[in-house]
């Protein structure tokens, strides 16, 4: 009786019936579906899931308060991650894995004599804990950009994370440039 | 007659065939020809296997950003701000470093996808007497190979907004930005702008050693 590698190639035993032909063939076409696949794998693992949005309109921040960061243009998405007209501050993740994710924003100036802090915020839905932040200083006439990136394990189909901001001036300031990405990475 | 798999085309013998044994260096026989058409492939895909595209572009000297003075909010996008680079690191990622005169300092990714690119900049202390850096900031810009010469758009930034004196009381010496973006690998291209602004205005702001880092992360 034919027997099989690990791979699943099927090769023929002493005691088998002689076919020399269907046996070739059997065994090149379980090489081929076998090695089909892993072309695919290949390419599959250089071409993950990866979604990117940006907004330049001004978004108010008042101050002490958490915000999260909107947006209004989807400029990339192979995973149907992003969804703005459902939710205009996420991206939720599609599949499993381990995901790099980026955040960054402009804050503007508010002239404020109290300049404060400005922060950002990844947030996971699921896993708390796992965020990543950046703050720095503001400037009563500069604007402050900063950029955040977090590399996540999603372990659920469905979780997903926003980009929150933060500011201390002591009156409301607007964001305005901010974009927020995420690409798989592994598996 | 001899049949092909549907999918790597590797050849096999059909029932109505004469099974065909290898007779001599010059006359293969069919499962000759199968194993090496399999060998062949594998050697192929494994020569593909080279990872996740890559570059870095290093730019080695100084630069000196000029117009301390712009006005900085927002940020303004200039080509006397884009840093020159002048050094492959190396490359996987078939992108191409434009020209680097003023004006240009593009880089471009001749291939679609979406990028994950970091870019840093070494900051030495403004050495000019009396004057304190009131801002220093650094973005990743997509331009365009179209027009080189018009402004890019703004993709990421980060900047430093602490006072800081000649004596650099603050501490920063490397300042570093990323971006997750999409470049259609037909014009798109990447460019990193740095500016100061000092009290009072000096002529110019030079920096060291910077560098551009940028991974391919789809293939289309």
């Amino acid at each position: 009786m034919p027997q099989n590698t690990p791979r699943g190639y099927t090769y023929p035993l002493y005691s088998d019936p002689a076919n020399p032909q269907a046996q070739i063939e059997d065994f090149a076409r379980d090489v081929d579906t076998d090695v089909a696949a892993q072309v695919a794998r290949i390419a599959g693992a250089l071409n993950r899931a990866s979604a990117e949005c940006r907004a330049s309109a001004n978004q108010a921040i008042a101050a002490n308060t958490n915000v999260f960061a909107t947006f209004a243009v989807e400029e990339y998405d192979n995973a149907n991650m992003i969804n703005l007209g459902v939710n205009n501050d996420r991206i939720t993740f599609t599949e499993t894995g381990i995901y790099l994710i980026h955040a960054e924003a402009n804050f503007a100036p508010n002239g404020n004599a109290t300049v404060g802090g400005r922060e950002g915020i990844i947030v996971p839905n699921l896993l708390s804990g796992t965020d990543a932040r950046q703050s720095l200083r503001g400037h009563i006439t500069f604007d402050t950009e900063l950029c955040v990136q977090l590399l996540y394990q999603v372990q659920t189909v469905g979780d997903f994370v926003r980009f929150q901001v933060r500011q201390s001036s002591g009156a409301s300031l607007n964001i305005s440039a901010r974009s927020f990405s995420a690409t798989k990475v592994a598996d | 007659m001899a049949g092909t798999t549907p999918n790597r085309l590797y050849p096999y013998p059909t029932l109505g065939d004469r099974l065909h044994i290898a007779g001599s260096p010059d006359d293969p026989g069919d499962l000759q020809l199968l194993a090496e058409a399999i060998d062949d492939d594998v050697c192929a895909i494994s020569a593909g296997l080279t990872g996740r595209p890559v570059a870095r572009f290093r730019g080695t000297g100084t630069f000196a950003s000029p117009s301390t003075s712009a006005p900085l909010s927002p940020p303004p996008s200039d080509t006397f701000y884009r840093v020159p680079f002048d050094t492959e690191d190396f490359n996987t990622a078939n992108i191409t470093m434009q020209s680097q005169e003023v004006g240009n300092r593009l880089l471009f990714p001749e291939d679609p996808g979406f990028y994950f690119a970091v870019a840093t900049v070494y900051v030495p202390v403004l050495t000019v007497a009396g004057a304190t850096v009131n801002y220093m900031g650094l973005q990743i810009r997509k331009g365009t190979i179209a027009t080189p010469t018009a402004l890019a758009g703004r993709v990421s930034g980060s900047s430093h907004n602490l006072p800081v004196s000649a004596t650099d009381d603050r501490g920063v010496r490397l300042m570093s930005v990323s971006a997750g973006i999409y470049m259609n690998g037909t014009t798109d291209a990447f460019c990193v702008e740095w500016r100061a602004d000092t009290t009072p205005d000096v002529a110019e702001y030079v920096i060291n050693e910077r560098t551009i880092t940028i991974l391919k992360m789809t293939q289309s």
